[in-house]
């Protein structure tokens, strides 16, 4: 019982990092970005390339990442929010497909990622990493409400909102050093829930995923302590009512899904991620 | 890889013809992308097969109610949920909405079966004829349905929309509402005859699709984003030109398929096109336009005064 616990401790941690680097990009700094799986998902191949193949190819999605990083940045200025949005959901199909059309990458099927360090499935050890990166997470996001950088992420926010402040409030570099933090988090979630499941396949990067944890993070808002406290019942919601009630996992995170997705939906006439739009 | 994937692969996608044409003309009309509009296929199919599988009813009656309940469900959905948004342009606001009432419909529906995929049994089309190259494969009757929407339904949309007094309506209304308004036209008669045909058009897609395919939750999930890509990278007032661009689409992706170790690619076409496209209107575009700028401007200083 207590490793089944621990199980859903890792995972609902792990997944919670992940809505709280979104949160970061989408919900601090209000760029419509929601492919923050994209980044997990080149960690998680990473990682396994690295197990397989040797240290070069983890630098080399490192390296990947960090490009990202860059164009995604790039193009924050060039968007429309509605497109730009769109255009990291079709980044993440992409690296899906060049994914499952690699064979050395192990095609549709994936490959293995188990670690002699890390034994895969064995959530004790897991659970040291899982736990500070939340934390760490939580923190910077709460850091976010109480520093200077903060105050300048929230002034390259509403400068977004408004063309002519666009030009006085230095936005490429608080854009990017927020990216840079986000994909990090992110990062590191991947590499740990790589090394976690033992396996990692194309379904890493499948819009599927990626839009439920959208739902979340919009879900959250901007408050760290909203933000985790939705990010965590999100993720257990499934496998805890499973566990008490009985009911098919599959099936409790369907509703989980329906009742956030019509949060969204009601949230929505209230200008989510505070989004206008500047064409 | 042969010219019978090529052809199964542009057959298959000629389903998506009237969702094509549908999201068009919507996003046009809105000034947005209604992501959630493909989905009443889904519900249309399901409901179909309530109709026809579970109710009794006969096979015209089941289609036909399934193609009307698509199109008020998308008249209500528009008014209900996006019609504020289009009113105050706000595209980012109603494609998050629009994300959201898709993934309630998808698992709705997969909730209520369960996650299985249903096949339609009393309402399977009865008609079907073997055909030989280029297609090797049993054409039925949703097939020449498709077929037919291809060959006619995407010219007279075109035709309608550009030709017609309902059409300069339309266009109006999609240009400048408040505009269009002052001059007399019945917005509002405008949107609902609008998403009314748009949703009927997705309706009639997923059903189609539901006959030859069969059943399942995501049915109308991938192919949203497809014409969501095709919708961006054409433009949504193109629409035979998008009726085309989607079935080569489809083609293009089975002709990955067919392509030994490039399978998987097969999946990434779509977004391939929906990346092009973005890039294409706001990044190419306005450099492609600022460069001819600076070139007519270089050329008329070099222009001999007198």
């Amino acid at each position: 019982m207590n490793a089944q616990w621990a199980d859903i401790g890792v995972r609902t941690l792990l997944d919670s990092s992940l809505v709280l680097a979104q949160v970061l990009i989408l919900n601090r700094l209000g760029i419509p970005f929601a492919a923050i799986t994209l980044f997990a998902g080149l960690a998680a191949y990473g990682v396994a390339t690295a197990l397989h193949f040797g240290p070069l190819l983890f630098i080399l999605a490192v390296a990947l990442s960090v490009l990202l990083v860059v164009v995604f940045t790039a193009l924050v200025r060039a968007l429309p929010q509605d497109s730009y949005l769109l255009l990291t959901l079709a980044m993440l199909g992409v690296g899906g497909a060049l994914v499952s059309a690699s064979a050395t990458l192990g095609g549709q099927l994936g490959m293995s990622s188990t670690s002699s360090v890390l034994r895969a499935q064995e959530p004790g050890p897991f659970l040291w990493c899982a736990v500070p990166l939340f934390l760490l997470a939580f923190g910077l996001i709460w850091l976010l409400e109480r520093s200077q950088f903060g105050l300048a992420v929230e002034v390259a926010r509403m400068a977004r909102q408004e063309k002519q402040a666009i030009s006085l409030i230095p936005l490429w570099p608080i854009t990017a050093l927020v990216f840079f933090i986000a994909s990090g988090l992110a990062f590191s979630s991947g590499a740990f829930q790589a090394l976690y499941t033992g396996r990692v396949d194309p379904n890493v990067f499948r819009i599927e995923n990626a839009i439920p944890l959208l739902v979340a993070t919009l879900a959250g808002g901007r408050s760290p302590w909203r933000a985790s406290a939705i990010a965590l019942t999100f993720f257990i919601f499934p496998d805890l009512f499973s566990l008490l009630v009985g009911y098919q996992r599959n099936a409790m995170a369907q509703v989980r899904e329906i009742i956030w997705s019509v949060a969204i939906i009601i949230l929505a006439e209230k200008q989510l991620a505070g989004a206008r739009i500047v064409r | 890889m042969s010219v019978e994937t090529l052809v199964g692969g542009l057959l298959r996608a000629t389903y998506f013809v009237p969702a094509v044409l549908g999201f068009c003309l919507a996003a046009r009309h809105g000034g947005y992308l209604p992501l959630w509009l493909p989905q009443c296929g889904t519900i249309a199919a399901y409901l179909a097969y309530y109709f026809a599988e579970r109710s009794g009813w006969n096979g015209a009656c089941s289609l036909v109610g399934a193609l009307i309940a698509g199109g008020v469900l998308g008249v209500a959905c528009h008014r209900l949920l996006f019609a504020g948004h289009v009113a105050r342009r706000e595209p980012y606001a109603a494609l998050l909405r629009g994300v959201a009432v898709s993934l309630v419909i998808e698992n709705v529906v997969g909730l209520m079966s369960s996650g299985y995929a249903l096949a339609f049994e009393t309402l399977r089309p009865t008609w079907q004829v073997v055909c030989g190259w280029p297609l090797n494969d049993t054409l039925r009757l949703p097939d020449l349905v498709s077929l037919g929407a291809l060959a006619v339904l995407a010219p007279a949309l075109w035709l309608s929309v550009n030709h017609t007094r309902l059409g300069l309506a339309y266009r109006a209304v999609a240009s400048d509402r408040d505009l269009a308004r002052e001059h007399g036209i019945n917005a509002d008669r405008i949107d609902t005859l609008v998403i009314f045909g748009a949703s009927s058009l997705c309706a009639c897609s997923g059903i189609l699709y539901a006959l030859r395919y069969g059943l399942t939750p995501q049915m109308m999930t991938t192919p949203a984003l497809k014409i969501v890509a095709v919708a961006v990278a054409v433009g949504p007032d193109r629409l035979l030109i998008s009726a085309t661009a989607v079935v080569m689409m489809g083609g293009i992706e089975r002709l990955c398929q067919g392509i030994p170790g490039a399978a998987g690619l097969e999946h990434g076409v779509g977004y391939t096109v929906l990346i092009i496209g973005v890039m294409a209107n706001y990044v190419l575009r306005p450099l492609w336009r600022r460069w001819a700028l600076v070139m007519g401007k270089e050329r008329f200083n070099e222009r001999p005064v007198g």
